[in-house]
């Protein structure tokens, strides 16, 4: 697939995700647009996972720590396959699996999360053991920035430096902004990639909506032999909507009629350009 | 986006916004209250005290743990804290609660937000009906769960008043303002009888399941059954005796929690009814402790569940029929 193609994809995900939370009136809105383009990336690009293989051990796992934008991650899983899209018509109502946070009765999801904090210990944990069967599959997770404030990613950090986990990748969605506002009006968190180089980790920085120049580093990872690699990828809560971009209420906000029309239209207007 | 406005205080029923509103009020009266947020404040309601208190809100980052030791730092050197987050995360600061706030009775009053089954549809890993199973378990600290707006002003001033730990179970949703009468006086350790037309049925209510309980009380009294309705909003210290006084007088009891049926209201009734010898047939109201709670409307959840009004008469008149009456 060339960069073009994926970039036309990241336009309907985001469509698509638009679509089923204004239907299901509810979801994480600011956060799947801010990560939508790293998970078309490893989706499409990197991982060896596919509804084909997804019960093998062999296959590479992606566990996502920031389990409310689960939104993005259905419309990627239902376009590879995992899934039929139409499922999506479900979102969020009673009996259904596709819950407002991901969950394992979903094809395609490695592990149940939507509280904080959890994803890099259990990414630890799977990539210690594929060490320790001498496989080698790789594991990849997403965390929140917001999210970094919780203490047990910063004991995984240490974890995973102490075992030496090189088959593993978490990558930061960078959007400097959390639930309530800024991260840096919360929790501080720079010099980020200082305090991550500090714990150990290889750490790189990328545009994570620039699919190649996240395809360039994570085709790239281990950056260092014997450590774990951190991507800190740069990204816009809201990215593609010009009114949600930037703006900590899109954090869980959605669109009424005529801010979901505009929404659609911008991202038509996007599409136009490629054609 | 509603979440990020101020709602006017006469315009809204939610006891979140109340509960904003309410802190922000006894700030005002204590110099040393302060509000302690891990990131949901637009959500819980404590940026209604923010708006009129910028200075006393604790900002401490997605950091639960963190959040309830630091508020007993803060307790330590004087100020009273008030960390509010959803319930669900409680079970992530249980330990900082038990060692850090209890174990040392520091004077840190818990806001668990969005308690039981009404957080909306974000799944099993919001949903909080389990907690009580430790809370109620946990030495020096007071638990109280307020049904109506009314009571829930009145918990957190005794809250603030009293020294030592509490914990309050606050929901999301609207709630009246007074269930239970214009006179009525929360106190620690007391229940409540809310209406007494006879001796059939004794209905037991925590929390916002006060007014399922109304509501059913009135069916099951069309239907000719005389009912005592006895509301318990403090579950530590519970109310003991007026649980017996209710047994000695009533021919079965159903209990009423926005929780699962072990661990809380029911097992604290259970518990008190046998070390007393008082025998008497209790039927549930309540979540399935074996069960993580679905994803769904409200009132689907409820249905599911059986939590309505007209599940209480079905499980009054079950609970009935096997006591031979
Ligand atoms: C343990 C826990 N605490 C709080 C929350 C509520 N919450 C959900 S998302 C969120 C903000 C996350 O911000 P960030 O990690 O930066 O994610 P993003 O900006 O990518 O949406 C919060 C506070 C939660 N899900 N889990
Ligand atoms: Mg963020």
């Amino acid at each position: 697939m060339t960069d073009d193609e994926l970039r036309i994809k990241s336009i309907h995900y985001r469509k698509r995700l638009l679509k089923y939370i204004k239907k299901a009136n509810a979801g994480h809105t600011g956060g799947s647009l801010s990560c939508v383009d790293i998970l078309n990336v490893l989706y499409n690009r990197i991982l060896n996972v596919s509804p084909g293989n997804f019960g093998e051990p062999y296959r590479d796992r992606y566990i996502q720590s920031k389990g409310h934008s689960v939104e993005a991650l259905y419309v990627v899983l239902a376009d590879r396959g995992f899934f039929a899209e139409s499922e999506l018509e479900t979102l969020c109502r009673h009996r259904s699996h596709y819950v407002g946070h991901p969950t394992r009765k979903v094809n395609g999801i490695e592990q149940n999360t939507g509280a904080l904090g959890h994803g890099l210990a259990f990414s630890v944990g799977v990539a210690l053991s594929a060490k320790k069967d001498g496989a080698d599959y790789k594991v990849y997770t997403l965390l929140g920035d917001g999210e970094l404030a919780e203490g047990s990613n910063w004991e995984s950090l240490l974890t995973a430096t102490h075992y030496g986990l090189d088959n593993l990748t978490a990558i930061v969605d960078r959007n400097n902004l959390q639930l309530t506002g800024r991260t840096e009006d919360m929790c501080n968190l720079e010099p980020l990639a200082e305090k991550f180089t500090a714990f150990g980790w290889s750490v790189r920085g990328a545009d994570g909506h620039d699919v190649a120049a996240m395809t360039d580093e994570l085709r790239s990872v281990p950056f260092d032999l014997g450590k774990p690699s951190m991507i800190v990828a740069k990204t816009i809560k809201g990215k593609g909507i010009s009114f949600m971009e930037n703006d900590h209420k899109w954090h869980h906000g959605v669109p009424d009629d005529e801010q979901y029309e505009q929404a659609q239209q911008e991202l038509d207007a996007l599409l136009a350009e490629y054609e | 986006m509603a979440q990020f406005s101020i709602p006017k205080r006469d315009e809204t029923k939610e006891m979140r916004y109340q509960m904003g509103y309410a802190l922000a009020d006894l700030a005002g009266e204590y110099e040393n209250i302060v509000a302690v947020d891990a990131d949901l404040r637009s959500s819980s309601g404590l940026h209604i005290f923010e708006h009129y208190h910028p200075d006393k809100l604790v900002k401490v980052g997605i950091a639960e743990q963190n959040m309830i030791s630091i508020s007993a730092g803060l307790s330590q050197e004087g100020f009273i804290p008030f960390p509010c987050t959803f319930d669900a995360f409680c079970r992530r600061f249980m330990d900082q609660l038990y060692i850090s706030v209890a174990y040392s009775k520091c004077n840190v009053k818990v806001l668990g937000a969005y308690v039981g089954l009404f957080t909306g549809k974000a799944g099993a890993t919001h949903q909080s009906d389990k907690e009580l199973g430790l809370l109620l378990r946990i030495p020096n600290l007071r638990v109280v769960e307020p049904g109506c707006n009314e009571e829930m002003r009145q918990v957190l001033r005794t809250a603030a008043e009293t020294v030592g730990p509490f914990y309050i179970r606050i929901v999301r949703c609207q709630v009246e303002d007074n269930e239970i009468g214009p006179d009525y006086r929360f106190k620690l350790g007391k229940g409540v009888t809310v209406t007494d037309s006879g001796s059939d049925v004794g209905l037991i209510s925590t929390g916002y399941m006060i007014k399922t309980a109304k509501i059913a009380a009135e069916k099951l009294k069309s239907k000719g059954f005389g009912v005592r309705l006895d509301h318990h909003p403090s579950l530590k210290p519970f109310d003991a005796d007026l649980l017996a006084d209710m047994a000695s007088k009533v021919s079965v009891i159903v209990t009423l929690e926005n929780h699962c049926v072990s661990g809380g209201l029911f097992s604290l009734v259970a518990e008190s009814l046998a070390r007393e010898g008082l025998q008497i047939p209790v039927g549930t109201i309540g979540t399935d402790p074996e069960d993580f709670i679905h994803t769904g409307h409200v009132n689907d959840l409820l249905a599911h569940y059986q939590m309505t009004s007209d599940d209480v008469v079905k499980v009054a008149e079950q609970t009935m029929s096997k006591a031979g009456i």
